[in-house]
């Protein structure tokens, strides 16, 4: 952007230079300040699911609200202050409520012992799905293949393929599986076949099973077929492409260099 | 009145569908529309219906799915041929609409918020449709019922059955 224009901000009370427009939270993070984060991922679109990135945005005259940093622009002069009572306030809450659904996550155990949370005031559930999304947006923005959605709404709100069934767009790349805060997408490869699975509450949903293919020559894992085939197409390499692994690619190619 | 032809999609749907995809020029963002006629065309939003909007449209099926789970105005299970609706709200519950609930459960043979297997008859509760004053009160077909009573019922459930 040629019209990017740098503002001067203030982050609990040192000032930092920066391009107006920019997350807050990224600038925050540049700067050595660190921010709890569930629901922001580097590599996609940041969606303001879980605020447990709230802070205190100030106009320096006294007048304040609590943003969640990560989907909040920058403008010149705004005072920010992470560790206010306010936002840790906020913060706090943000992980009651968290910690009443998800109790037995560690990621959510640690972040509200970090806060001093002992017991939540709300109901304990069971779930392990926080809702966050990372898993929807890895899929449709970096691997582009849109198997999963946010389905429902309120407190039946869920997270799955279509018809939480095996029948989905879905290649088992296991992105969704490495992004998951909260380690409830599950992957497993067993006598030649990748399953993926979400679980949420001791209930699998989602579950979608490929058969994993091996290098011809040497045996080792490779990936789901299908998976392979749909980069192959994507990228439009040979039909045989994917019939050896790496190493035996490279070796087939220098004993044909030799003969 | 069409709701009224019991209608028990197969295949691809294409025939239906695209008419109504058709109607809206086949634009993305007219999705709730092309949803909306769907639904009042089989009551309910079949998955070979919204397959064949995910594929016209070229929207994943996954948003397709989405939308159609965030409106409660759209249903994903096939829903009877008449609609009874108790209300639940506050005002209707002191009134004894649990034992309207109950009584309609009963005699209608369904379960709250299920449908009968021969899609006859879908029983389901909401929370205050407006009218408190009559309460407790009963939505056959969106046309509401007022201060009904066992006997009512009674009467509901026989023009349900006819
Ligand atoms: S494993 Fe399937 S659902 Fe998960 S990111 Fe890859 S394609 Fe998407
Ligand atoms: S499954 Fe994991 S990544 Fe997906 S919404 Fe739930 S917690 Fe987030
Ligand atoms: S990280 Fe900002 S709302 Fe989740
Ligand atoms: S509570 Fe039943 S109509 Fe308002």
């Amino acid at each position: 952007m040629d019209d990017a224009k740098t503002i001067t901000i203030t982050i609990n009370g040192k000032q930092v230079q920066t391009t107006e427009g920019r997350y807050l939270l990224e600038v925050c993070r540049e700067n050595g300040v660190d921010i709890p984060t569930l629901c922001h991922h580097e590599a996609v679109s940041p969606a303001g699911a879980c605020r447990l990135c709230a802070v205190e945005v100030g106009d320096g005259k006294g007048r304040s609200r609590i943003v969640a940093s990560c989907i909040y622009p920058c403008w010149d002069g705004m005072v920010v202050e992470t560790e206010s009572p306010r936002a840790v306030g906020v913060r706090r809450l943000v992980l009651e409520t968290l910690l009443a659904r998800a109790p037995k996550v560690p990621v959510i155990r640690d972040l509200a012992r970090r806060y001093g949370i002992r017991r939540p005031r709300f109901p304990l559930e069971n779930h392990q799905c926080i809702l966050c999304g990372l898993c929807v947006r890895v899929c449709s923005e970096v691997v582009g293949v849109h198997a999963l959605s946010m389905q429902g709404r309120g407190a039946e709100k869920e997270c799955g393929t279509p018809y939480l069934s095996g029948e989905s767009t879905c290649i088992g790349c296991g992105a969704c599986v490495y992004v998951c805060p909260t380690e409830c997408i599950h992957m497993e490869d067993r006598d030649g076949v990748r399953t993926i699975w979400h679980e949420d509450a001791g209930v699998k949903t989602s579950v979608r099973q490929f058969k994993l293919k091996y290098c011809k020559v040497c045996g080792a894992p490779l990936g789901p077929e299908y998976q392979l085939e749909y980069i192959r197409k994507k990228v439009g390499l040979p039909e045989d492409f994917h019939d050896l692994c790496p190493g035996c690619r490279a070796t087939g190619r220098r004993v044909a260099a030799t003969t | 009145m069409e709701a009224m032809n019991p209608t028990t999609p197969s295949g691809c749907l294409c025939e239906d569908v695209d008419p109504i995809l058709d109607r809206y020029g086949r634009d993305q963002g007219l999705l709730v529309s092309i949803l909306q006629d769907i639904q009042e065309k089989y009551r309910y939003l079949p998955k070979e219906a919204l397959e064949r909007v995910s594929a016209a449209l070229d929207v994943p099926m996954a948003q397709v799915y989405a939308v159609a789970t965030f409106f409660k105005a759209f249903s994903l299970k096939p829903r009877g041929r008449h609609v009874v609706q108790v209300c639940m709200g506050t005002a209707c519950h002191v009134r004894g609409a649990p034992l309207i609930r109950d009584k309609l459960e009963r005699d209608l043979g369904v379960k709250n918020g299920e449908t009968a297997a021969d899609l006859s008859v879908t029983l389901e509760s909401v929370n205050c449709v407006g009218a408190c004053a009559l309460g407790p009160v009963v939505v056959l077909d969106d046309e509401v019922q007022g201060h009904v009573t066992l006997t009512k019922v009674d009467a509901l459930v026989k023009k349900v059955r006819s």
